[in-house]
């Protein structure tokens, strides 16, 4: 699996290629740790290149996520691919994760989650 | 007929697992290659996946065995691990993520294995471990019907 890291605007996007598993899982907690202890805490999860997903990818991203919120901070996913949108799915896991279908639409959500200031 | 399609062995950790996919992967999309295969066989994958996660993580097995077999209505998966008896298929319900005061970072392994497969199998024989999943695939004959 690879993180490349590239900025967006105001906004960190982190474009993940190739599987999201048990021996990767913990490279993304790291790498998000780090933008985090940067002060980077509003980011775009790009997970389109992303090939396969198992359980551990998902509780990855679940710990990602509560990671920028206690740091009054927010992380959207976009564009998963069916593979992977359907562990989301049948998790429930894309009713409580940020979801966005463009990255165009992840960015206003994030500009309005930065300007209220919310947690989300 | 069943037709074994690969048989791997291999140690317990989660790189082999990777290796271990991409393998039954190949071979799966090698041997079914009828549209609308791929989901299916992504459905599979999933399942056996968090089948050898658990191996791993649990089992404290020296050896992973798995063979991938075509059978008469899809594709059989199994996994035979020596050590103390784990159940895969016991307690199989999905976190209830509106309960949790936390979102769960785990617990989800089992679950999918059920709602990835269409029958699962787990047998204790002779200090063996037997996990075994089905997937059904669309046949040559469900074509036929469709036409």
């Amino acid at each position: 699996m690879e993180i490349s890291i590239s900025m967006e605007g105001d906004f960190v996007v982190a474009d993940v290629a190739g599987d999201l598993v048990a021996s990767t899982a913990e490279d993304l907690k790291v790498q998000m740790g780090k933008l985090i202890e940067k002060n980077f805490l509003f980011v775009i999860l790009e997970l389109s290149k992303v090939t396969f997903m198992d359980s551990s990818g998902l509780g990855a991203c679940m710990a990602v996520h509560k990671a920028f919120n206690e740091k009054k901070g927010s992380m959207v996913c976009t564009k998963p691919s069916e593979t992977v949108a359907k562990v989301f799915r049948v998790t429930r896991a894309d009713q409580k994760l940020n979801m966005a279908g463009t990255r165009l639409d992840a960015i206003k959500f994030l500009k309005s989650a930065a300007l209220s200031g919310r947690q989300s | 007929m069943d037709e074994k399609i690969i048989t791997l062995k291999f140690k317990p950790v989660f790189e082999n697992v990777d290796s271990a996919r991409i393998a039954v992967h190949n071979a799966c999309r090698e041997r079914y290659q009828q549209p609308g295969s791929d989901p299916l066989i992504s459905d599979l994958l999933l399942a056996a996946t968090e089948a050898m996660n658990n191996a791993v993580e649990h089992s404290g097995a020296k050896e992973v065995e798995i063979e991938v077999i075509a059978g008469p209505q899809g594709i059989v998966f199994r996994m035979i691990t020596a050590g103390d008896r784990f159940d895969p298929t016991a307690g199989t319900a999905f976190p209830d993520l509106d309960a949790a005061e936390e979102l769960p970072e785990g617990g989800f392994g089992r679950a999918l294995i059920a709602e990835m497969v269409d029958s699962e199998k787990y047998e204790y024989s002779e200090g063996r471990n037997i996990l075994t999943l089905e997937k059904n695939m669309i046949t040559k004959e469900d074509r036929t019907d469709g036409d």
